[in-house]
């Protein structure tokens, strides 16, 4: 397979991964680290790799910080390095590492002072070669989707694959991280029940797949575990070859986001093999024992030629066997325990390797790359050396023991404690929907381990967390500022913090805590193991919902008609509703000033079908609704309506609309667009909750109905030729009233009410009918020069007429007495809700925020947003513009509604308007700017 | 937008899955205020009362689906008139403690068949399709694809009614497109 790194074509074997692929084609240097640009190579070979991260791929499918040991190799892989300039291998930022003494944890806060972060960010990030985040939208798919089993398995090797075998009928599913099940066992050469392990996993796996009710999903990794036992699964690379399949194969999701509900989870995780901390331990060549077999035995991959282990545990023996027996010239084993178990000191006996008990690395060399090493003898006490010597190498594989992978555990509010003997953390005690097994439970069978960190040499250069380059004197200088909780030493080191998230770091920074503060490692607790467990994309966590599918859109019934009329489509709450309709050439100022002038002028016809209504049926349902307005709704006659104000039970505005009569039995509410849902919930509420023995059933009913409304002075004429059946006379129908009629031969609901302040019907038909009623309505009026309008048009005119406009006029503070309501909740005797507030003593202070007008200067402009100052105020503000136009008729004077304090005290006053720096005066008037008789509305 | 009847995403040799928008067709929501569950209350003529467990589906035209406590979905056929309230009669209950409330309009429904229904389904909703949780006969309101919708199981192995407000049809059918995409 041919692929690229920092455009050097190379090639690679299938099955490798990108860091297998570059260390077989001699490529030691992957990336600078994160602070002092020091040159790191391949450090492991799994998902707690913190050297080896590249950029994959360019444009706008381009993915910064991969780990190149998960990487898989397909034809054509680009990748590049994330840091070092002019180059990876020649790097002027190197001069940092001689910094290095000025450089200590949390130099960033201690320095980048003045005049502030954001001056540095962009260099500082840069130098850290973080990688880029791709600008283009991705063009590729992501999905979430959710996923119910009885048990969900955590890690798919012997451990994994055991605990997956369960009773027929039992739903499980097991996920795994590799691209193989069986994990070490399926390429370390070791034996099940006297047969390879290979030939055991294989039938294990067919088993499972055989199986109804087993879901095995590899590539994944559950990277979280969240409340009431959700678990996170990332499955990746679904689609290695490249966005599309040239052979029309199925178009996969790029990764997908598994959203797990398990009853209980079984945690076969396995352990993660931990460094030895030593000086210059983060050279290119060092690399752990188990990875350098796993390159080995997996992908036929030397992590060098000349090769000297380190350990202090059993496990590294293997590798050095393994290597041997691969031809590689390996020097000999320091291990730092004393004593060398006979079996691990016979089998390199065998193979004439040289054993050196009670020995580590104590400092490296090399210009780059690993050169060679000094091995430190090390003293009864193992405290100081005896003396030491050098070794020639290219490889350096190290092992300083196992621990769990238990992140999981944690997360779900599992204890760990930190095991003394293996060095390691552990389980404290069992969790009821949890539980590790294999690796993650267990000490690992390494034998004890001895030293982990070398008891010599200059601590800034012995690097506990490679990828945060966060060293041994970094935690001794979190010790001397008085950082004890080894939780806040790793947030002012960053150590754990990465990417990585402290895999291969968090038991030696608790170890070497432990050692400065005096303490045993056991009784320091341990960092918190945040999700996710591994890096997931943005693509995954979004799923599906980006571009149009971000938030759903609502339409209404006409939105075909709308969409193919010239109107240009806004998003008013949830509904994409027509702003104005534009005519070719015309700017939106005069679209809106066109619409607005037909209304008063002519008649015009606006789709309303988004206003929320709520029917309610039952013996209660005035009742009902008579505890939730302010206004008195006991005496409303069937077939009449009334405007009313809802409130919280604070004493604030909730809602507004009007309640309806349809028959005794039977009423309907609307409600402002946006709150229709809100309201219902509302009204269930009180129903369900608070007053159950009303008899009474509440549907919402917004859905059903395409609202039109025609309003203007000929509204009354256009529905006559519309073809509607009843007297529309202002004595058989008058304002605020409900009459029902066919329109066209369909059933249809008349309501006169005005938004506009016109004389105004809105016609109800089913929404099917919605368009046909439309055009029927636009075919009547069209000698009354009828226009349709948009959202914007009616907001205009609404404002003219001072209504208010809960949300826009409103906050959740406003009461109504602050908008002119005050008396109709002080005439009603009946309770309802948020009554009792209204007489709070901050309810009723004189200097509250109330709803004025304003008018403005001619050939002025009266912002909203802007706010507003008193004469001789000196508070800095004194109330703001919540809505603002122009008059449509006459000499277009600017006007807006406002919250001012003490507002209706100031009528005639002028205020200033105070706005992004512009200032302009206004004078305070009591609306309505338009009809202040009512005479059009009555008409 | 699809024509009524037309299909979001059809079946082709290999595909799991076929997804049609269906023809309108009466639904109406009957609700009770009886604190109780009302065992008696039956359609005129229905072998049967009416289901009382949330969730249950009882067979016929119209079908009927508990969808919440003393709270029913009549649904008929397309070309099925809604029910008028008259045809419905309660045994050893008021008869006035009842509302129906025609909601044919408001409802937009999507037929799912295929072998990979359950999977489609679990890309919206976080509920359990597993045939032991949501059979034959059964139904669930949830959030899907983040509106809310009822979904019907038709059939243990593969078919779906899935419906939602009339007024996300256009965005729900977009979404269908784009979660289809792996089987066409």
């Amino acid at each position: 397979m041919r692929f690229r790194f920092d455009g050097v074509p190379l090639s690679g074997q299938a099955g490798d991964t990108l860091a297998a692929a570059l260390l077989a084609n001699g490529v030691r240097i992957l990336s600078r680290s994160f602070k002092f640009h020091r040159p790191r190579g391949v450090f492991s070979c799994g998902v707690e790799e913190p050297n080896a991260l590249v950029q994959l791929g360019s444009g706008a499918r381009a993915i910064p910080s991969a780990r190149a040991t998960i990487t898989r190799l397909h034809e054509g892989l680009e990748a590049f390095s994330q840091s070092g300039w002019p180059r990876l291998d020649w790097d002027l930022g190197r001069a940092a590492d001689w910094l290095l003494p000025f450089l200590a944890a949390g130099f960033y806060n201690k320095t980048f002072k003045w005049p502030g972060w954001r001056r540095y960010e962009g260099s500082v990030r840069r130098a850290a070669g973080l990688g880029r985040a791709p600008i283009d939208a991705d063009p590729d798919g992501y999905e979430v989707r959710n996923l119910h089993c009885d048990t969900l398995v955590v890690g798919g090797g012997i451990a994994g694959l055991q605990a997956a075998m369960l009773p027929p009928g039992e739903r499980v599913v097991l996920v795994e991280q590799d691209e193989q099940f069986g994990g070490c066992a399926a390429w370390d050469g070791s034996a099940i029940d006297g047969r390879p392990a290979s030939s055991w996993i294989g039938a294990a796996v067919a088993r499972l797949v055989g199986t109804a009710d087993v879901r095995l999903l590899l590539r994944s990794t559950a990277v979280g575990f969240y409340e009431q036992g959700v678990i996170a699964v990332h499955e990746r690379s679904l689609r290695p070859d490249g966005p599309e399949r040239a052979d029309g194969g199925p178009r996969l999701p790029r990764e997908r986001l598994w959203i797990v509900r398990a009853r209980r989870t079984v945690l076969a995780t396995g352990a993660i093999e931990q460094p030895l901390i030593f000086c210059n331990n983060d050279r290119p060549g060092v690399v752990l024992a188990a990875s350098a077999r796993q390159y080995l035995r997996r992908h036929g991959v030397a992590v060098g030629r000349r090769i000297v282990l380190a350990t202090n545990n059993d496990s590294a023996y293997a590798t050095a066997g393994d290597l041997h027996a691969a031809g590689l010239a390996v020097i000999g084993v320091a291990d730092s325990r004393p004593e060398v178990p006979g079996g691990c000191r016979a089998a390199m006996l065998e193979r004439s390797i040289a054993v050196w008990p009670g020995a580590m690395p104590v400092n490296t060399r090399g210009f780059g790359v690993l050169t060679g090493v000094r091995i430190g003898v090390l003293s009864r006490t193992g405290n100081t050396l005896q003396g030491g010597f050098d070794l020639a190498c290219d490889a350096l594989a190290v092992s300083g023991g196992w621990s769990g992978q238990l992140q999981l555990f944690s997360q779900a509010g599992g204890r760990l404690v930190y095991a003394d003997t293996s060095g390691a953390l552990r389980p404290e005690c069992e969790h009821p929907l949890v539980r590790p097994v294999g690796a993650a439970a267990d000490d690992p069978p390494a034998g004890a381990i001895g030293r982990r960190v070398a008891p010599v040499g200059d601590t800034r250069r012995q690097w506990v967390d490679l990828r945060n380059d966060v060293t041994v004197a970094d935690l001794e200088l979190a010790i001397r500022e008085n950082y004890t909780s080894v939780e806040h030493v790793k947030r002012l080191t960053t150590a754990g913090m990465s990417v990585d998230q402290g895999k291969t770091s968090q038991p030696a920074v608790i170890e070497i805590v432990a050692r400065l503060r005096g303490c045993e490692p056991s009784s320091l607790g341990h960092p918190t193991l945040r999700p996710p467990y591994t890096p997931v994309t943005m693509g995954a966590l979004a799923g599906a919902e980006r571009g149009p599918l971000y938030a759903p859109a609502r339409l209404s019934p006409l939105h075909e008609w709308h969409a193919s009329n010239g109107a240009e489509l806004e998003d008013y709450g949830p509904w994409r509703r027509p702003a104005h309709y534009a005519r070719p050439g015309e700017a939106r100022a005069d679209a809106l000033a066109r619409e607005t002038r037909a209304v008063r002028t002519r008649v015009g016809l606006f789709d309303a079908s988004p206003l929320g209504k709520i029917e309610l049926h039952g013996p209660d349902a005035r009742a009902f609704l008579d505890r939730l307005y302010i206004n008195d709704l006991s005496k409303l006659e069937p077939g009449r309506s009334r405007y009313g104000i809802m409130l919280r039970e604070t004493g604030s505005i909730l809602d507004d609309g009007t309640v309806t009569v349809l028959s005794p039995e039977h009423c309907l509410v609307t409600t402002t667009s946006a709150n229709a849902a809100r309201v219902h919930a509302w009204m269930e509420e009180w129903h369900q909750c608070e007053w159950p023995h009303l008899h009474l059933a509440i549907t919402p009913v917004t859905e059903q109905w395409a609202t039109i409304a025609v309003a203007g002075g000929p509204a009354r004429e256009v529905l006559r030729r519309a073809g509607l059946d009843i007297d529309l006379s202002s004595e058989a129908f008058p304002h605020l009233a409900v009459r029902t009629a066919m329109l066209r031969g369909r059933p249809a609901r008349i309501h006169r009410v005005s938004f506009t302040g016109e004389l105004s019907y809105e016609v109800n038909v089913p929404a099917e009918a919605g368009i046909e009623a439309w055009q029927a309505l636009l075919e009547a009026g069209e000698d009354a020069g009828i226009e349709p309008v948009g959202v914007e048009a009616l907001l205009r005119l609404r404002l003219e007429k001072g209504y208010l406009h809960v949300g826009t006029d409103t906050d959740a503070t406003t009461v109504p007495a602050d908008v002119g309501w005050g008396g109709v909740c002080e005439r009603k005797r009946a309770d309802f809700v948020g009554k009792r507030s209204l007489t709070l003593p901050e309810n009723i202070r004189a200097d509250r925020l109330q709803l004025v007008g304003l008018a403005g200067p001619d050939g002025g402009e009266l912002p909203i947003g802007g706010h507003l100052r008193l004469p001789g105020s000196e508070s800095p503000t004194d109330g703001w513009i919540t809505s603002a136009g122009r008059v449509t008729l006459g000499d277009g004077q600017p006007i807006a509604l406002a919250m001012l304090r003490g507002g209706r005290q100031h009528y005639g006053a002028r205020v200033s308007v105070h706005d992004l720096g512009r200032r302009t005066t206004a004078e305070v008037v009591r609306p309505p700017f338009f009809d202040v008789e009512g005479a059009r509305l009555h008409a | 937008m699809l024509e009524r009847g037309t299909a979001a995403a059809t079946a082709g040799e290999r595909t799991a899955i076929s997804v049609m928008r269906m023809e309108r067709r009466s639904v109406m929501r009957l609700k009770t205020w009886d604190a109780r569950d009302p065992p008696g209350l039956r359609l005129a003529d229905a072998p049967a009362p009416l289901p009382v467990g949330v969730g249950m589906v009882a067979a016929g035209d119209p079908r009927v689906l508990c969808i919440g406590p003393g709270e029913w979905l009549l649904i008929g056929t397309p070309s099925g008139r809604p029910a008028p309230a008259g045809l419905l009669r309660l045994d050893g209950a008021k008869t006035e403690d009842w509302s129906l409330v025609d909601l044919s309009s408001g409802a937009c429904t999507f037929a799912i068949d295929g072998s990979a229904s359950r999977d489609l389904l679990s890309k919206g909703s976080g509920l359990d399709f597993h045939p032991a949780q949501l059979g034959t006969r059964r139904c669930a309101r949830t959030r899907f694809a983040q509106i809310e919708a009822l979904i019907e199981c038709l059939d243990d192995e593969r078919r779906f009614e899935l419906s939602v407000a009339r007024s996300y049809a256009a965005y729900l059918e977009s979404w269908l497109a784009n979660a289809t995409e792996e089987w066409r």
